[in-house]
């Protein structure tokens, strides 16, 4: 990278003025972003960047500085700037300390079957009017289509005063599309993402086209013959797209050290888990969670993560029991244990924070069929439109989106918008048996402030949860 | 205007213009800090620094967006600026030969413009960034402590941007702007909590220890709450809390998504949606306003643009593309791809927060909000979680705090059912309120409440 002198040199300069930890990150990113609205391009946009992020301690305050204008005169001054403001709040400051962790020295990247830079813009637009080609194809009525496709390629350059330096080239491909249909006077919206870390190829795999077309067709065919959903205590199937939003909103989320510590509770929130529930029964034996960023063909890959720590796969929840949060360098040395390499940054210009990557149940034996055959009454929720969770990850909401009555363990006719709203123990204890068809979902997540949007994978196999009062 | 900012720009626009039919350019200057506190400690500090040149180019009614990056900054740097600019020029040329063109779009504005000076958008001690920062968190802190909290935990931001907005459309106009953050969360043992913002444009009007002072009195009376119950309520909305809601006001009238069936007023211009009482506007012109600004981002002069007058929904927000397609005027919400709102703002009404609460024979008093998400955004079905001090409100008096509810609703619901606004207009903007709002305290009738099956 073209850069990597300046971040070498402005961690040395950092310690010259008397840091006693630094750490420099350098990223450069190229992509390209498509808007096509009710079949309009509405926009196309080329970028390119390049920034520097320098994290510091001085006198037991950390300090973070980040710049885009690449020459070392400005890094000079920033660093300077950075570190007086540091030095004046070193009366208030937390003491930081930082866990120790072996110095690592890696480059890795994600090879691209086809590269996302080689392929024409033409053809990118054309894969979007290909979708509204298809869409309109069904003679639905679809009065709104958006759909926008973006993709970039990052050169991440890491280095720290420990004597670490991880370099990274990562892909990434992203679809987002948001859909009104139209039936009888009565609107359905339905909105998804699909991404990864990878090439173009990737298009290849989410038969994008098809799988609008048939998005739509079934929202037509829900607004056409849905009915109430069942009222009192019923059995629920979800499939892989609840089931994903459930492992990240509440177990993800609430198992972030620096949540559990408090340092992201003015928005971000804190968390319902605590530290003395490790080892505590959270779920029946068959839920297994983990969160696993060395998974290749997810939105949230990676080796190493923003501190140089190595990733590896983490259980959050073992066989119903809570073993391990989410770590980073900073909540690592707070817990008295290591980083499991969970901090990442959005950007250039974000401090690493405590982040998930790829978070999801593990599979158990059964088809998604034989979860079904075993319910009397209840609902299957294919899909979700609406959902939230207060911020210590207690209180949930998921609202359905393609959805099925299921009498005598047969799917019949579509319900309209059941509304599962549970407190996390009851959702999570409630959860009896668990399919083998895992899929995994993109997402951005967001935390912190400044908001970090960050790439991640959400996912699982259908569950099946007994005995829920949908609203 | 520091560095080689204008003589940038000026070479831009003019090598752009070469390729394209329309150029806007717009460079931006900016510096910011930023402390972040928890749990009574600072935990960052954080300085940023960016030079940034966006460019909107069209040609044949093709449109690109793009940026230049790596430019270089020092008066002794222009030539290698300048070559840096003739590479990008290059680069749309190519580009736009992929790009379709889009057969609605009428061109941009054509100027120049006149412009008027709005007040307090800019501070130079801010600019300067030669104060002690550490003073206002102490300040802010100190207060939250004093009302009973325990812990306190959030930001204090400053941020000064020197700008310049060129186009082809003969708009050439610089401007330099400020502003101030703090946001503070007082908490109290495990269930009870209060936050509160202030933003501005100059540090007069920041209000640390107003806010901390606030935060803390709500964690205070917030301690050891119940579990509420479902069911409908009478609710008054803080502004904190009602500025999460209503901006969703001001991002439905945008033309862009009234288009695209992500909004619910479409098709409901001329309508009465809410009390007849009731004024909604977006203004750019509101003097100290967070998003105020004598310009939008074609260069086109601001105003005070009701939205909903008189409890009638009056008009969408256009840029000149869009207002010629409806054979309308621009209101000076350019977006260049999206019209937006600048500041949405409700007109006050007359009582106290105190009066409000009276007036409630059932209800909740909501202190703030967060995680609005839509089961339908052309419908406005919507769901948001309160957080932070909730209160049960009887016989207009509050009887005590509870948690775990969740206000199920329709925002043309929470329109229609807006009966009471108080005297206490705030400005607010921050982590759920991407839109400042400009609101005082709201009374929203008949709102619906649910609560998760423990």
């Amino acid at each position: 990278m073209v850069y990597e002198d300046l971040a070498d040199w402005a961690i040395k300069y950092a310690q010259k003025l008397g840091a006693t930890y630094a750490e420099a990150r350098l990223e450069e990113t190229k992509g390209q972003d498509f808007v096509l609205k009710n079949g309009t391009l509405e926009g196309s946009s080329f970028s390119s960047t390049s920034g520097l992020g320098i994290r510091l301690a001085v006198n037991g305050s950390m300090g973070f500085i980040s710049t885009n204008i690449m020459n070392k005169e400005k890094v000079e001054e920033t660093v300077r700037h950075a570190i007086k403001l540091a030095s004046a709040s070193a009366r208030m400051a937390d003491k930081l300390i930082l866990s120790d962790e072996k110095t690592q020295k890696k480059n890795y990247q994600i090879k691209e079957k086809i590269k996302l830079g080689d392929v024409n813009p033409e053809k990118k637009i054309g894969l979007l009017t290909e979708i509204e080609k298809q869409i309109l194809a069904t003679k639905v009525k679809v009065p709104g289509r958006f759909l926008h496709i973006n993709d970039w390629k990052t050169h991440k350059y890491i280095v720290n005063t420990a004597g670490s330096k991880i370099s990274s080239t990562l892909p990434y491909l992203n679809f987002f599309y948001l859909l009104t249909v139209l039936n009888n006077k009565q609107t359905a919206q339905r909105m998804w993402q699909y991404g990864s870390a990878g090439g173009w190829e990737l298009t290849g795999k989410w038969k994008l086209p098809e799988l609008l077309a048939s998005e739509v067709k079934t929202l037509n065919i829900a607004l056409e013959k849905g009915t109430s959903p069942p009222k009192g205590s019923v059995d629920l199937v979800v499939s892989p797209q609840v089931t994903g939003i459930i492992a990240h909103e509440s177990c993800g989320h609430p198992y972030e050290a620096d949540r559990i510590m408090g340092r992201e509770a003015a928005q971000a929130g804190e968390s319902f888990i605590t530290t003395d529930m490790i080892g505590k029964a959270i779920a029946k034996p068959v839920v297994t969670l983990v969160d696993d960023p060395t998974r290749p063909e997810t939105y949230g890959f990676y080796l190493y993560d923003d501190e140089c720590v190595k990733a590896r796969k983490k259980f959050l929840v073992k066989d119903g029991i809570i073993t391990e949060f989410l770590q980073n360098r900073e909540t690592a040395s707070f817990f008295g244990t290591k980083s499991n390499g969970a901090s990442r940054a959005s950007e250039y210009d974000k401090e690493p924070l405590v982040r998930m990557s790829n978070t999801f149940f593990l599979e158990g034996d059964y088809s998604e069929e034989e979860l079904i055959k075993e319910v009397k009454l209840g609902v299957f929720m294919k899909s979700f439109m609406e959902w939230n969770i207060d911020d210590k990850r207690y209180n949930n909401r998921y609202v359905g989106s393609e959805c099925y009555l299921i009498e005598n363990g047969e799917i019949k006719t579509p319900v309209k918008n059941p509304v599962i709203e549970l407190t996390t123990p009851t959702l999570y204890g409630a959860i009896d048996a668990l399919a083998n068809n895992t899929e995994f979902h993109a997402a951005s997540c967001g935390k912190g402030e400044p908001m970090q949007g960050i790439p991640v994978t959400h996912g699982g196999p259908s569950i099946r949860i007994r005995g829920v009062k949908l609203g | 205007m520091k560095s080689n900012l204008r003589e940038i720009a000026e070479y831009a626009r003019k090598k752009l213009a070469e390729v394209a039919d329309d150029v806007v350019l717009a460079a931006v200057a900016g510096q910011a800090s930023q402390i972040k506190f928890a749990n009574n400690k600072i935990v960052k500090t954080a300085i940023e620094n960016t030079f940034d040149i966006s460019a909107f180019v069209t040609k044949d009614k093709k449109i690109l967006i793009t940026n230049i990056k790596d430019m270089p900054t020092e008066k002794s740097e222009v030539s290698a600026a300048k070559k840096k600019v003739d590479e990008s020029s290059k680069n749309i040329k190519k580009f736009l030969k992929f790009v379709q063109p889009k057969p609605d779009f009428f061109g941009i504005a054509s100027g120049p413009f006149k412009y008027k000076k709005i007040p307090r958008l800019f501070d130079k001690k801010i600019a300067n960034f030669d104060l002690n920062e550490v003073d206002f968190v102490q300040a802010g802190m100190n207060a939250a402590l004093n009302e009973g909290a325990e812990r306190t935990n959030g930001i204090f931001q400053l941020n000064a941007a020197d700008a310049i907005l060129l186009t082809s459309g003969n708009v050439d106009i610089e401007s330099q702007a400020t502003s101030a953050y703090f946001s503070i969360r007082a908490l109290i043992e495990k269930d009870a909590s209060g936050h509160m913002n202030s933003n501005a444009r100059t540090l007069r009007d920041i209000e640390v220890e107003e806010s901390g002072r606030f935060a803390g009195e709500i964690a205070r009376q917030a301690k050891h709450p119940e579990s509420g119950k479902a069911g409908k309520y009478d609710v008054l909305f803080a502004p904190l809390a009602f500025s999460v809601i209503a901006q969703n006001f001001g991002e439905a009238a945008s033309i862009f998504d009234v288009e695209a069936n992500l909004s619910f007023f479409k098709n409901k211009l001329g309508e009465q949606l809410g009390q007849k009482s009731l004024n909604i506007y977006d203004d750019a012109t509101i003097a100290g306003g967070i998003a105020s600004c004598e310009y939008d981002a074609e260069g086109v002069p601001t105003g005070k643009i009701p939205i909903i007058h008189n409890g009638v929904l009056k008009t969408y927000l256009y840029n000149t593309s869009s207002a010629k397609k409806y054979k309308t005027k621009t209101t000076g919400n350019a977006g260049l791809i999206a019209p937006g709102p600048h500041n949405v703002v409700f007109e006050a009404g007359t009582d106290s927060r105190e009066s409000l609460i009276k007036e409630i024979k059932h209800g909740l008093y909501i202190t703030n909000v967060w995680y609005l998400r839509y089961q339908n955004m052309s419908t406005g079905d919507f769901s948001v979680i309160p957080r932070d001090g909730m209160f049960l409100i009887e016989n207009g008096k509050i009887a005590g705090p509870v948690k775990q509810l969740r206000v199920s609703e329709n925002m043309l619901n929470i329109l229609k059912n807006i009966h009471a606004l108080g005297d206490d207009l705030k400005q607010m903007a921050g982590w759920e309120t991407s839109i400042p709002v400009l609101t005082p305290h709201v009374i929203v009738k008949n709102v619906n409440i649910t609560q998760p099956t423990n």
